[in-house]
């Protein structure tokens, strides 16, 4: 459906659906569910220029209308993911995303030249507000504006494939953050990663994961994820994919009205893994039954109280 | 192929103090599934609790699956109130089952508490294969004890309620000793430690041995990554796909 088409950097995507990282692995884990052509895009888990065990068990734990992980980014490092992976994404139209992560700053940029010459990804999505992650200097890259200035201008020197920064709502403003991703030559931002949380054990008195803290995500955090969509959409002029608690229609239709381009479904996927294409179908019927000719059209049309 | 499904109830009812049994009618995924493999079902229409549960097959025929289940927190508090024609949201058969195909005549099932609901499907299934069945059943005290439909079962209580006292590896090794019949293999379910000890005694007499894990799962599908468990040869597994049942010589286990 021609009405549904939005683009994000340089990709032109069939409908403003996503995957958000993390929760759909390269995509074959749910082709029995889905033909993956039906999505906007597919992006697939996190990846790191090494290989990683991630963190102990256990990793995950379920709280009031979501739940926590503390998974650590268990991946097979950048090389074995390029050989082992990226040929199947050749096999579809859907275009796929990387979301890649790096320890140190440099990483990022060597994770981008690594992917840049790799026919099939279509794009990079950078992850530097992990919650389970020790970077090396203590505090998570998506807190300092510079770091992620400086995490931007590496990977966007690096690459020609659209650029995706993937931010953190763990910030004191994240419209300051925004902006100097956007400044530094970001395609487009995604919002939000998980927030970090603890849930307890009473009985043995531990953490119910054993980092102690994990990413919150689920419909918990959707308000979350909504506010600050709506706080950078009035910031900055690139795309946003919203992101945080997506399950139906109809939390994909407040993200685009608060002020998202696109949005991802996570946690969601969980829940139903056909929640994607019934989220396509029912935007579909929306858009026809309220004769809505693009999705620009609904992207931060929030209509404000005139008091 | 996996299939994600709305499912009719045929019986949802208590068979002890402890334990629910849930026929379901699922002729598409029944067709495919083999023994050691689960389900997931969404316990909430309205998303609380969040995640589906994963059930372990407890019997199976061409159009039915059965699963064996303790209430123990919300999702099953939930699913004890599911009546006889009411729907529910349901993804399998997932992961892979117990391979029946290798070389034994004689099965010695052990299940600890909850662990013995995949056994059942298994035991069905030896029994169609004219194999010799010794059914450990073990549990902390007698009224965990549930061993309907069992055949050659022997008991095992901690505390000596009921059958043989002290672990379930007594009792192990006590069958491991018997005269057994042709050469014989161990499929177990039950907690970590339990299966850990079972792998140890299978070790000590040279039998092969199966293992169904437990653990806490997200998806179900493989990509959440909660599940993994470690493995001998190094690198980590995922229980909901690379297994949940596993050849316990390829586990690592937690000392």
């Amino acid at each position: 459906m021609e009405q549904l088409k939005v683009k994000i950097g340089k990709l032109i995507l069939e409908n403003p659906v996503l995957t958000a990282s993390g929760t759909f692995g390269t995509g074959e884990e749910f082709e029995d569910f889905l033909d993956l052509d039906k999505l906007g895009a597919v992006v697939v888990k996190g990846i790191t220029l090494k290989p990683r065990d991630g963190n102990p068990l256990p990793r995950i734990a379920e709280t009031p209308s979501g739940m926590l992980n503390a998974i650590g980014l268990q991946n097979p490092g950048v090389d074995i993911f390029i050989k082992e992976k990226c040929p199947v994404f050749l096999k579809y139209k859907v275009p796929f995303i990387v979301n890649i992560s790096g320890y140190e700053e440099k990483e990022y940029g060597l994770l981008a030249k690594k992917l840049e010459t790799v026919a099939g990804v279509a794009g990079i999505e950078v992850n530097v507000s992990c919650p389970n992650v020790n970077y090396r200097h203590g505090m998570i890259f998506a807190k300092d504006p510079l770091a992620v200035s400086r995490i931007t201008r590496l990977v966007r020197k690096n690459t020609k494939k659209t650029v995706i920064i993937k931010l953190s709502p763990e910030v004191s403003d994240i419209k300051v953050i925004a902006r100097a991703a956007e400044e530094a030559g970001a395609d487009a931002l995604s919002l939000i990663n998980t927030i970090s949380g603890l849930a307890v054990d009473v009985e043995t008195r531990r953490p119910k994961i054993a980092s102690i803290i994990g990413g919150l995500s689920g419909p918990a955090v959707k308000p979350i994820g909504l506010r600050c969509v709506w706080q950078v959409y009035n910031t900055v002029k690139i795309p946003i994919i919203g992101m945080g608690g997506i399950c139906t229609y109809e939390d994909a239709l407040e993200y685009l009205i608060a002020g998202a381009a696109a949005v991802a479904v996570g946690t969601g996927n969980f829940l139903d893994p056909q929640s994607t294409v019934k989220i396509v179908d029912g935007l579909k019927k929306y858009f026809i039954l309220n004769k809505i000719k693009n999705v620009a059209q609904l992207t931060g049309s929030l209509r404000l109280f005139n008091n | 192929m996996k299939i994600n499904t709305t499912a009719r109830i045929i019986y949802n009812k208590q068979v002890s103090n402890e334990y629910w049994n849930m026929k379901i009618y699922l002729p598409q995924i029944a067709k495919q599934a083999s023994p050691g493999q689960f389900l997931t079902i969404q316990t909430s229409k309205t998303g609380s609790p969040l995640l589906r549960r994963p059930m372990s097959i407890h019997k199976l025929t061409s159009t039915s699956i059965e699963i064996l289940y303790k209430v123990r927190g919300r999702g099953t508090n939930l699913l004890m109130q599911v009546k006889k024609g009411e729907e529910l949201q349901v993804l399998g058969p997932l992961g892979h089952g117990f391979d029946t195909d290798i070389p034994f005549t004689t099965a010695i099932l052990t299940g600890g508490g909850y662990g013995i609901a995949p056994l059942k499907a298994l035991h069905d299934l030896l029994k169609k294969k004219k194999k010799n069945i010794i059914t450990i059943v073990g549990a902390r005290t007698a009224k965990l004890i549930y061993k309907e439909g069992f055949t050659g079962v022997r008991v095992s209580t901690e505390d000596g309620t009921a059958g043989i006292k002290g672990l379930l590896t007594k009792a192990l090794e006590k069958a491991c000793c018997s005269n057994l019949k042709g050469p014989a293999a161990i499929f177990a379910c039950g907690p970590d430690k339990m299966l850990q000890a079972v792998a140890g005694v299978a070790a000590k007499y040279g039998l092969p041995c199966q293992v169904s894990l437990e653990k806490m799962m997200g998806c179900g599908i493989g990509v959440c990554l909660s599940c993994a468990c470690r493995l001998e040869k190094g690198g980590l597994a995922r229980v909901c796909v690379d297994g949940p049942v596993f050849d316990a010589k390829e586990i690592k286990w937690n000392n």
